[in-house]
């Protein structure tokens, strides 16, 4: 963020991953439903939330990102039947590794949408844009050049 | 601790004679004063190098990983009729036994490639600690006799006890035992406060974040990434390091502080359910990270969240090759109803 | 040559005066470690202290420096920037040894051939003040060994001996000489410097390790194969301490960054230690084992740069012997492979 930036109205800039079959149908559906929410968030589309990398939610913090969601299929509906609950201990251990180091709880956050579930997608989307924007602009873990 | 260390040397020259294991891998005098360094013992003659005292600071597992490894990358390349076995003996204590064991468990050598000699441990000499002794003067002559060390600098001579020069994870192990030998060379009485091993760690955590933010960029601001902090770990064992992966390219070395911060965040996070807290990687830091503060994290995480202890059995795999349905969900976020 | 005498408590003073003036890199506590830092105006610097646990050539041969700087444009990628210009620099704290190091990178990144422009501008911004080991700090100094000495003067520009109540400042080069008027101090007679030789004499008597050095150059010129380099590297971890704390060793990996559309082309500290490091793009790896490169480590140093240079590259620090995680001892191989 340079000063150029911050003096304009600064708007949060959130990355989502989101799994294929519940969180990004749950998207698709807010979008045909026509349910407004925040445009703040970029979604990338990933098979599972077990196939996400921890790495991905560091490197969007390191390249910009003010905060990352993830989220996926509710427990016990992973279409990969496991995917999700093995996803669940990765991020349980990093989101409390990232707040031991002192990084914001609100930056790195979870959380389960499914195909059907359009108007909480939306209403995820408004939480976590709230929170972020709360927070401020990222400074922590940022990549300066 | 004589006595041990005579027993070893037996039982490593018996292996050696009978050809049960090609090496053993243990300790030896170091050059400079209190040290020991790992050595790798390949006749009986040479047994009587071996050496067992608190100045056995690194973890063998890592040199028993990649002599295996390497045995086994270059039997590919030999006909199968002529492929031979390679068995590897290793002196071990608490610690170095569960690296072995997460080794086993995560299937890079199977138990018939080695042969664990149990050693009993005390605690292992603390570099920092030392030096502070010394009052950061180097240490020219030393010596360890009936739980005194003493120290010879050049303004003159200093002692303190072994158990105040420990460091600070064995203080708190509940390992003096290896949890699987082949071999045992004897006991001890645990001298660890086990029961205060967290206790630094819910100190961390009850500091503002901003403190413990500012705590984690001096630290990480010190490291100059010469990684001897992975290349000592017996949990860190890929071929190609993401750090050193290009495609994608991960992390930079370059100048920000970023990339550093998280090469380490990174490293230390593959450790969930994987550290013994063995001390290693603090121990070979050069620049005196504090890298324990942040990896005993894990081991709490890993210990209140899966009740896992890394590399305490060798059915249970590692916490985040797994799950239960019950796992905790309390850091899902829920947005309000209507928000 | 100009020699003064300075008394000893007004040292430290001097140099943290001139930190307001100029950049200043000097010795400095940090937490239990000596490190050499920047210094802020009118800090002090410690100047009783062993050695710096990290070399000064990061100072002209940064860890990381930016070559070049690129931006995306309509057209392309562009130019962008040129890396900032050295500042004029005082290094103050050197121990001989490291003032030494910098004569053999001069050798390498200022040859008549290639010239470094990079490490050359920095090299002829920065003035080096020396001070003398009037006792040798470590006994795992070797630097008699190797050419050097706890007194020597090659490379730097400001000597300074501790005469036990005042320094001997000894103006050797143009640029030492231009720090007159900050140093002041009383002219030094004879008595001074007689006092200097009886130190250096005694000193020299005081390192406690030495190393075959001189005599191993033929022994390796004939042995790049032999059993030796079989059980060498056995326990290395094929980490960088030793070679990223050394003060000669120079090898570096350029390298592209880029965050959106704005990127820099830096060079970073490599080692011969890293198996990354003679890795090519096919996958292929000439120096497959960390037997290769243990061999490539104790022959750049001991034969080829002798071999390019007339001259052995370490100055017998020892740091890396102190800091080596599994105690790899460059003087116990030195003294093995003349064994040989």
């Amino acid at each position: 963020m340079t000063d150029k930036e911050s003096a304009k109205e600064w708007e949060p800039k959130i990355v989502a991953i989101v799994c294929n079959w519940c969180t990004y149908a749950g998207a698709d559906l807010a979008g045909i439903s026509r349910i407004q929410y925040p445009p703040n968030v970029r979604i990338i589309r990933v098979p599972c939330t077990g196939r996400i990398n921890p790495f991905y939610i560091l490197r969007a913090l390191q390249e910009g990102a003010d905060g990352v969601l993830v989220s996926g299929c509710h427990p016990g509906e992973c279409h990969y039947i496991t995917g999700n609950l093995t996803a669940r201990r990765k991020f349980a251990a990093l989101k409390s590794f990232l707040g031991y180091i002192g990084l914001e709880g609100d930056r790195t956050l979870f959380t389960w949408v499914s195909a059907s579930e359009g108007d909480r997608f939306a209403q995820v989307i408004r939480g976590v844009t709230d929170a972020v924007r709360a927070l401020g602009p990222a400074r922590k873990l940022v990549k300066r050049m | 601790m004589e006595n041990v260390e005579k027993k070893l040397r037996e039982e490593a020259k018996g292996l050696l004679a009978e050809k049960k294991v090609d090496v053993v891998v243990g300790y030896e005098k170091g050059t400079l004063p209190l040290t020991a360094t790992p050595c790798f013992i390949t006749t009986p003659e040479e047994a009587d190098r071996l050496v067992w005292n608190p100045f056995c600071v690194l973890n063998l597992a890592k040199f028993v990983h990649d002599l295996l490894d390497q045995h086994h990358e270059a039997q590919k390349r030999v006909k199968p009729e002529a492929r031979r076995k390679k068995v590897v003996g290793v002196v071990a204590r608490g610690c170095t036994s569960r690296s072995l064991v997460i080794q086993l468990q995560e299937k890079q050598y199977g138990k018939d490639e080695i042969v664990i000699l149990g050693v009993p441990c005390g605690g292992y000499l603390d570099g920092k600690k030392l030096a502070a002794l010394a009052g950061g003067e180097e240490v020219r002559e030393g010596a360890l006799s009936e739980g005194k060390i003493v120290v010879k600098t050049v303004s003159g001579e200093r002692q303190a006890a072994l158990k105040d020069l420990l460091a600070d994870n064995c203080l708190v192990c509940h390992f003096n035992q290896p949890v699987i030998a082949d071999i045992q060379t004897g006991e001890v009485a645990p001298v660890a406060e086990a029961e205060k091993e967290y206790d630094p760690v819910t100190a961390f955590e009850n500091l503002p974040p901003e403190a413990r933010w500012a705590y984690f960029e001096k630290e990480m601001a010190k490291c100059i990434r010469c990684t001897a902090c992975r290349n000592v770990c017996p949990s860190c064992y890929c071929r190609i390091c993401f750090a050193e992966q290009s495609q994608p390219r991960w992390v930079d070395i370059g100048a920000d502080a970023s990339d550093t911060q998280l090469f380490q965040l990174m490293r230390m996070y593959h450790m969930v359910g994987r550290c013994v807290d063995c001390g290693s990687c603090t121990a070979v830091c050069p620049m005196g990270v504090d890298l324990r503060k942040f990896l005993k994290k894990l081991d709490k995480d890993a210990f209140e969240m899966f009740g896992h202890r890394a590399g305490v059995s060798l059915e249970e795999p590692a916490p985040l090759g797994a799950y239960r349905e019950t796992d905790g969900e309390e850091f899902i976020f829920e947005p309000k109803a209507g928000g | 040559m100009e020699k003064r005498l300075i008394k000893k408590e007004t040292l430290a003073g001097i140099v943290g005066e001139l930190a307001g003036k100029m950049r200043v890199c000097a010795p400095m506590k940090a937490e239990d470690q000596v490190l050499f830092r920047i210094l802020e105006a009118g800090e002090k610097p410690l100047v009783d202290f062993a050695n710096t646990k990290n070399a000064p050539k990061n100072f002209l041969f940064p860890r990381t420096e930016t070559l070049l700087k690129f931006t995306r444009t309509g057209k392309g990628m562009v130019r962008a920037g040129e890396p900032e210009e050295g500042e004029k620099t005082l290094l103050f704290g050197v121990r001989p040894c490291d003032a030494r190091s910098f004569t053999l990178l001069d050798m390498l990144f200022d040859q008549e051939k290639y010239k470094d422009p990079y490490y050359i501008d920095k090299r002829a911004k920065t003035t080096i003040v020396a001070i003398a080991c009037v006792h040798p700090p470590y006994t795992t100094c070797f630097c008699t060994s190797v050419g050097g000495s706890p007194v020597d003067s090659v490379g730097v520009d400001l000597l300074l001996t501790d005469l036990g109540n005042e320094y001997l400042a000894e103006f050797l080069t143009p640029k030492g000489e231009e720090l007159l008027a900050a140093f002041g101090g009383s002219p030094a007679g004879a008595e001074a410097e007689k006092a200097k030789e009886g130190i250096a004499a005694r000193a020299a008597g005081e390192i406690a390790s030495h190393i075959p050095a001189h005599e191993i150059k033929p022994i390796l010129d004939t042995h790049f194969e032999d059993p030796f380099w079989n059980t060498l590297h056995q326990k290395c971890l094929a980490c960088g301490t030793c070679t990223y704390l050394c003060p000669t060793c120079h090898c570096f990996d350029i390298s592209d960054e880029v965050k959106r559309d704005d990127g820099i082309r830096i060079r970073n500290w490599d080692s011969c230690m890293f198996p990354m490091f003679t890795k090519e793009t096919s996958g292929h790896n000439p120096r497959s084992s960390q037997k290769e490169r243990w061999r490539q480590r104790v022959m750049h140093k001991f034969r080829y740069y002798p071999d390019n240079f007339n001259a052995i590259a370490c100055v017998g620090c020892g740091r890396c012997v102190m800091a080596c995680p599994v105690n790899l001892d460059i003087r116990k191989i030195v003294t093995d492979i003349a064994k040989i």
